[in-house]
């Protein structure tokens, strides 16, 4: 049969490829699979300090020489029962742990004192050169 | 004789495939990115800070919500029961690090009875566990 005899013409059509499987479900399942890691990650960068535990033993003992840092609730500081600026008690702390490394520092915030401010705290001593910092109850 | 091309009609599922591509990248990002932790019972907002060490949270994580409610590895607990727990631990001469997770509203008020508690149970190295303030 010919174009020209009448006959319709056949048109070939491409092959076409076939998926085996319908790409749907699997999308369902990554999707979900997505939303689960998404939702149960965390992407927190935690950070460890380190807090001194000191022994049973040494709890109650008065130590020579160590610094006693008050934390207010309204931010005040004072340092060995010398009101004094946060600054000013930072340099002193350093003065002290320039000349001896290893001397106590005991802070003992009020009850009502945050751990941000704690912890602000120990950072602080840490930055001025404390290195035996000590976190006591007031 | 001029035929119109066939209408080329594309598989239903050939234009899904970039997105697929994509879905799959992110999900091996948040797979490999993230860490999973296990849920707490109640959320503990983190004092931040920018010093101390990178930590990991894995185990023997104390909680401590502002409430002042307790959970130890995910479980909550009454206070007594953390104590207890941790004692029964340390008891066997096991070096025990707790890794301290603290709200940053908690005073010193309700923390440091806790610390003392915490080393007449024993405990020989705590951790306070903060988050990097720089983001």
């Amino acid at each position: 049969m010919s174009a020209h005899g009448g006959w319709p013409m056949r048109i070939e059509v491409p092959a076409r490829r076939r998926n085996l499987i319908s790409l749907t479900p699997l999308i369902d399942v990554v999707f979900i699979l997505l939303v689960f890691f998404m939702l149960a990650s965390s992407f927190l960068d935690w950070r460890g300090i380190s807090l001194n535990m000191p022994p049973v033993s040494e709890v109650g003992r008065v130590h020579d020489g160590s610094l006693e840092l008050r934390l207010g609730v309204d931010g005040s500081v004072s340092l060995d029962g010398e009101a004094v600026s946060r600054d000013a008690a930072l340099r002193r702390v350093g003065a002290a742990v320039s000349t001896e490394p290893d001397r106590l520092v005991i802070v003992r915030p009020e009850g009502e004192v945050r751990l941000q401010t704690m912890v602000e705290w120990l950072e602080a001593l840490s930055g001025a050169g404390a290195t035996n910092v000590s976190l006591r109850q007031g | 004789m001029k035929l119109p091309a066939p209408p080329t009609r594309k598989d239903s599922d050939d234009h899904l495939i970039p997105l697929i591509n994509i879905v799959f990248l992110l999900l091996i990002f948040f797979m490999l990115a993230g860490a999973l932790s296990r849920p707490e019972p109640f959320s503990v907002e983190p004092p931040y800070s920018d010093e101390g060490q990178a930590a990991t949270v894995d185990e023997w994580v104390l909680s401590v919500a502002a409430d002042g409610r307790f959970a130890l590895d995910g479980e909550e607990l009454l206070r007594d029961a953390v104590i207890d727990r941790i004692e029964q631990r340390t008891r066997n001469g096991d070096d025990l690090r707790i890794k301290l997770r603290a709200d940053a509203d908690l005073n010193a008020e309700l923390l440091l009875p806790l610390f003392d508690d915490l080393r007449d149970a024993g405990v020989e190295r705590l951790t306070l566990l903060t988050v990097a303030s720089g983001g």
